[in-house]
């Protein structure tokens, strides 16, 4: 079986699609977001489409308690708001982790895209269905220094498969309580992960940043 | 309140036009209980769509480890994998006899923009639903997602929502599976339930009764 997705950072496909991205910017407006600023916020009904053109923006949930519940990291290719169509609210919300460029298309204009438009924008959303089911089924079977070592992986590449060397060391900056809340474990245990990762030698922890050398990480990816 | 995300009714009950075309373009078939309709690794040749029947969604996992993703109990639609010729990710078996319609890949090429958009808004319905299941998982206990799994399938063949609601045909073992719990651990739960006054009773073979529904207003269930 070859379903090596990627998680944590939802690469669904579209970076290359350069066909489908130029008609998209037909039919919308450019914005750069900084970072910390909000592209959509959970409660507000969809009215856009929103095309990540540039940067990294973090999808979270707030349950009814105020807990946020970070979902995933969004990035370059990353098309959102197709719920637009059903007249839905915003599920969760997306703030921009870096500076964020994106094209935001009104939901009406969809009226207007080709036929090759809406087959790729099924074969995105079937895609990313594929992920999430990965991600679901990865719930319940991989341990969570798999979660924590895939999560690393997929944060400097879309996906480790990606990486052009192994070798390379890779850095990321993330605080335990993040990774806590993407994996879905204690900021507790992945303290204890990333310790035993550190003396195995496959990361570096330096303040919140961390250096790692994917061809050990990987040895840590179970699912 | 929420749509049911484990045990899903009539997926399509909002696309009357999608279905009437799509059984226009298509010839019926008859599944027996415990056929699968399409394996795990195979590729879709075409697209069913499920007019009625019970339907369990299931990823097995390189050691043998199991999960039920889904069930469905009413109309819904596969096959989206063989537009961009992916693999199949989960065997979909059927618990009872079940009717279909299958439309062979070719055909898609007859669907008009109507039929396109119909198919992105069914295909982001289920992302929507994996992406719940998954924050689900997170936020509420198993106590709560047995009994919201019950109350799902209770709607599905029940056309009121007033307790005390019978239901029956629903293995422990299918809640266990839809879980990720072991047989023991859904009993122990089950006895709870019927303390805490939400069960009447619950055999194999005289099925369940629910007493209570969990409101919004009673836990924190349901974003």
């Amino acid at each position: 079986m070859e379903h090596n997705y990627s998680h944590f950072s939802l690469d669904i496909g579209l970076a290359d699609n350069e066909a489908f991205v130029l008609a998209f910017l037909q039919f919308s407006k450019v914005r750069s977001y900084k970072p910390g600023s909000f592209i959509y916020r959970q409660g507000i009904p969809f009215q856009h489409f929103y095309l990540i053109l540039e940067g990294l923006a973090e999808i979270y949930h707030m349950n009814q308690k105020g807990i946020k519940k970070s979902v995933s990291i969004v990035g370059h290719g990353n098309l959102m708001g197709m719920s637009s169509l059903d007249n839905f609210e915003h599920h969760d919300t997306v703030q921009c982790k870096t500076h964020v460029l994106a094209a935001i298309m009104p939901r009406e204009n969809i009226t207007l895209w080709s036929r090759e438009m809406l087959v790729t924008l099924i074969c995105v959303q079937t895609n990313k269905s594929r992920h999430l089911l990965q991600q679901l089924i990865c719930a319940h079977t991989e341990s969570a220094a798999s979660r924590i070592a895939r999560l690393l992986l997929e944060m400097t590449a879309n996906s480790y498969r990606y990486f052009t060397s192994l070798d390379i060391p890779s850095q990321v900056t993330f605080s335990k309580q993040e990774i806590a809340e993407l994996v879905g474990v204690t900021r507790e245990r992945v303290q204890q992960i990333l310790h035993e990762m550190e003396r195995s030698g496959a990361i570096h922890l330096d303040k919140r940043a961390i250096i790692y050398y994917p061809n050990r990480l990987l040895q840590y990816v179970d699912c | 309140m929420r749509s049911n995300l484990y045990v899903l009714g009539d997926s399509l009950k909002n696309y009357e036009r999608f279905t009437k075309t799509f059984f226009s373009l298509s010839k019926p078939i008859i599944f027996q209980a415990g056929e699968c309709i399409v394996s795990m690794g195979d590729y879709f040749s075409g697209f069913y769509l499920i007019r009625s029947g019970l339907v369990e969604v299931r990823y097995t996992n390189e050691n043998g480890q199991t999960k039920i993703l889904q069930l469905h109990n009413g109309p819904f639609v596969i096959g989206a994998s063989c537009i961009d010729n992916h693999q199949n990710m989960l065997d979909y078996n059927c618990l009872t006899p079940v009717e279909a319609a299958y439309m062979p890949k070719e055909k898609f090429q007859q669907w008009d923009f109507e039929m396109l958009l119909d198919f992105s808004k069914i295909q982001t319905d289920k992302v929507r639903i994996l992406n719940q299941q998954i924050q689900d998982a997170q936020n509420y206990s198993n106590e709560q997602r047995v009994l919201r799994i019950l109350w799902e399938y209770a709607l599905t063949i029940h056309t009121t929502q007033m307790v005390p609601l019978h239901i029956d045909g629903l293995k422990k073992q299918t809640i266990a599976d839809l879980l990720s719990i072991t047989n023991v651990q859904l009993s122990s739960i089950l006895r709870r339930l019927e303390k805490k006054g939400y069960l009447l009773s619950h055999s194999e073979k005289q099925g369940i009764t629910i007493l209570k529904l969990y409101s919004e207003s009673e836990t924190t269930y349901g974003t």
